[in-house]
């Protein structure tokens, strides 16, 4: 068996620098909590390089290098950079164990016939860790330990050749077994410094004198896995927050920070396999409030640019009450799949762009103003309807009326008489004789009628407060316009309801 | 000089077994590809349909069959199972209306802006979102004022970005030298079903083409709008029969 151990050296830092990846080439260091007495957990090779090292407090580092950028790593920072790291590897294999702080573990049975030798893989799989922000190192050994080692030892990537794991194994200092401070002093005493020397003790000896930990120490000395490979499936947890230094009001500064954000959700998703769906916000707000929404994302899609703008029109129509000082993005996946297209129709709308565009056009209308129109199941004639645009989702292969489409194109056109709704109906005056129209004053038009058809009664309704009864007429008028106008049973009132046109 | 240059370069051409003409100084210009509304008497007035990529113009006065025109677009092109969308300024699509004119409602985005400047702006957004055939702009009877002079030549060149057949309806040309086709219709008379109880049937408009960039202006074609008479479902297209219509028999364009 061959597994693959991905190491993130310093994890805490590394988590840190995957969110706030300007700080790179600056001093950082990451401490334990707030405040001057707080503990420094990692530091950057800048700040190593300036005398700051880990153990320090922060007010003694501090004192070291006044530039040193201190700060803390939320549990969610950590948390989402080990995601991250598992995603890596499960992009590989799908048997892939989460061992936590900054290690994954591999199994590469069956990628041989994907990379032409283990190092390539090797390399593949740090690269693709720097791509997601991570600086990982690589092992690729026989079992978890050596593998674990070889990544520790290496700086980079380093492959075990199978059957060589003692020849490596044994020249690599003991203090990379990480023994626990009192057992690694009584090493330092008998003179065990390289896991080589430890190997070669005698397992009963070392465990009458050291007891488990002892043995356990020595067991991976030589290369022995405590327990076997547990590969698990990686839950479907696609979340990435951020702290804000100060609470943000302004839209624009809140978009720059979303935006990393969903960079490193839409990378993790993309290698995963997936296209990023419905968005849920999470924002702490000043004065502890919260604020969740959901944006959804109707055709599912991993253009940051896309997904960004979404964000900003909900926004924008619904802002936050107060400003925002953390952020937490969780994106639901959506499997990829591919549009079928045809032959013999033409190409729509891009989903994702369109996606965005109804959202643009919804922010300038108003919901009920943008969508596809419906013919109301109704027998009142001003009836009609508004809903979704559907196109987005059959433009993505999600549902194609092939059979209707079919069957539409052997329709022949035709020139009907069309009504321009005027909504709502407009009052109008009426002067009648013989009880029939024959001089109509409306807003924007007036004339003698010339020829009129009707009246016509429509009634509905009846069994709700909404019950009219009308009498109809169409009636051209001496200024050639041909209009649908309506006198009301009740209180004989007369509207007009559009022209024909 | 320029003519002898470019014979060489033909004769050029030929010899390389590449035969082609030979343009100096600008390509030539390309004529837009037409997108058919279905009704053969304004394909043929239109020469082909209507100009894809291009700002269209279709004016008249209430009653005159300019929706009807304008909806007969739309339906034929959402029949083609391609995506189309009306930017109703007015407020006044009537959804039954264009059921009944064939459109495939699916396919058809119905968008309702509050100002003329937001429909101009909805417009813009939807031309960039590409892949829609025909946009519809309806701005009603009000002409919008006070629009900015840049505010054409943007949507134009939206419209060339992304193929679409832009038809704008209006009152009167509101689109100047962006247009590339101007169509005016004007009622000719109304058609009513006489008997004991009258009914509304239509109306016959002439069509004229006011301006155009690509071709002569001036030629005008008869429709006939009539509710469907057979109740089959089996629409007439409109006729322009010139035997039937001596007055505007000369005008006609075949």
């Amino acid at each position: 068996m061959r597994l693959a151990c991905l190491y993130v050296p310093d994890f805490p830092l590394a988590a840190l620098l995957r969110c706030y990846p300007e700080l790179r080439e600056s001093a950082v260091a990451v401490s334990e909590g707030s405040g001057p007495r707080a503990k420094l957990l990692a530091v950057s090779p800048a700040a190593a390089r300036r005398g700051v090292r880990g153990a320090l407090s922060v007010a003694q580092a501090m004192a070291i290098d006044a530039d040193l950028v201190v700060r803390t790593v939320s549990s969610d920072m950590r948390r989402a950079a080990q995601a991250a790291l598992c995603d890596v590897a499960a992009s590989f294999s799908p048997r892939i164990e989460d061992s936590g702080d900054g290690i994954a573990y591999v199994d590469l049975e069956g990628l041989g016939s994907l990379f032409e030798s283990e190092s390539q893989l090797a390399t593949a799989m740090a690269q693709r860790t720097v791509q997601l922000g991570i600086d990982a190192q690589v092992g690729v050994a026989g079992s978890k330990v050596a593998a674990w080692l070889a990544a520790r030892q290496s700086g980079g990537v380093a492959v075990i050749p199978k059957g060589e794991e003692w020849s490596f194994l044994v020249p690599v200092p003991v203090s990379l077994l990480a023994p626990s401070p009192n057992l690694a002093a009584t090493l330092q005493r008998w003179g065990i410094h390289t896991i080589g020397e430890l190997a070669a003790l005698p397992i009963h000896a070392v465990g009458t004198r050291l007891g488990p930990e002892g043995v356990l120490l020595v067991r991976r000395a030589r290369g022995e896995d405590d327990v076997p490979l547990l590969p698990r499936p990686l839950p479907m947890n696609f979340e990435e927050s951020v702290d804000l230094d100060y609470g943000v009001d302004n839209l624009e500064p809140f978009l720059f920070v979303l935006r990393g954000l969903l960079d490193r959700l839409t990378a993790r998703l993309g290698l995963r396999g997936f296209l990023c769906g419905d968005l849920r916000l999470s924002l702490r707000l000043a004065g502890r409030g919260r604020d969740e929404r959901t944006v959804t994302v109707t055709a599912p899609s991993n253009d940051v640019k896309a997904l960004l703008m979404l964000v900003r029109l909900q926004l924008e129509a619904h802002p936050a009450i107060a400003a925002i000082e953390a952020l937490r993005v969780v994106a639901l996946p959506e499997k990829l799949r591919a549009a079928q297209l045809d032959l013999f129709r033409p190409n729509g709308p891009a989903p994702a762009q369109l996606a965005v565009t109804l959202a643009r056009l919804t922010a300038i209308c108003g919901a009920d103003r943008v969508g596809e129109p419906i013919v109301a199941d109704s027998h009142r004639p001003e009836a009609y309807g508004v809903k979704s645009f559907e196109a987005v989702t059959r433009l993505s292969g999600y549902a194609i009326r092939e059979t209707t489409l079919t069957a539409n194109r052997f329709i022949a056109s035709r020139l009907c008489p069309c009504l321009r709704a005027i909504r709502p109906p407009q009052s109008i005056d009426v002067f009648c004789q013989r009880d029939h129209p024959d001089f109509i004053r409306g807003p924007g038009f007036a004339g003698r009628v010339v020829h009129a058809a009707g009246p016509w009664r429509l009634q509905g309704d009846w069994w709700n407060e909404g019950a009219y009864a009308r009498d109809y007429y169409d009636v051209q008028l001496s200024d050639g316009g041909v209009y649908r106008v309506y006198r009301e049973a009740i209180d004989r009132r007369w509207f007009v309801e559009g022209t024909y046109d | 000089m320029r003519a002898s240059t470019s014979h060489a370069a033909a004769l050029r051409l030929t010899d390389l077994a590449l035969p082609g003409r030979v343009y100096l100084g600008s390509a030539a210009p390309e004529l837009p590809r037409r997108l058919p509304c279905g009704i053969a008497a304004i394909d043929t007035l239109l020469g082909g349909g209507w100009p894809q990529g291009r700002i269209s113009e279709l004016n008249g006065p209430p009653s005159s069959g300019k929706t009807a025109l304008a909806l007969a677009l739309l339906a034929a092109t959402s029949r083609r199972g391609e995506v189309v969308a009306c930017v109703d300024l007015a407020d006044a699509l009537h959804p039954a209306s264009m059921a009944a004119a064939g459109a495939d409602l699916h396919s058809v985005l119905w968008v309702r802006p509050p100002s003329p400047r937001d429909g101009l702006r909805c417009t813009e957004l939807i031309l960039q979102a590409g892949g829609f055939a025909a946009v519809v702009l309806d701005l009603g009877q009000q002409l919008p004022h006070r629009l900015r002079l840049h505010t054409w030549p943007r949507l134009l060149h939206a419209a060339e970005q992304s193929h679409t057949a832009v038809v704008v309806v209006a009152a009167q040309p509101v689109a100047g030298s962006c247009a590339i086709i101007s169509v005016q219709m004007r009622p000719r008379q109304t058609l009513w079903q006489h008997g004991l109880w009258p009914l509304f049937d239509g109306f016959e408009s002439v069509a004229t083409v006011e301006r155009s960039k690509l071709g002569k202006p001036g030629q005008r074609t008869l429709l006939q709008v009539r509710s469907d008479p057979t109740g089959d479902g089996r629409w007439e297209t409109g006729d322009d029969d010139l035997a039937q219509h001596p007055s505007v028999e000369a005008d006609v364009c075949r």
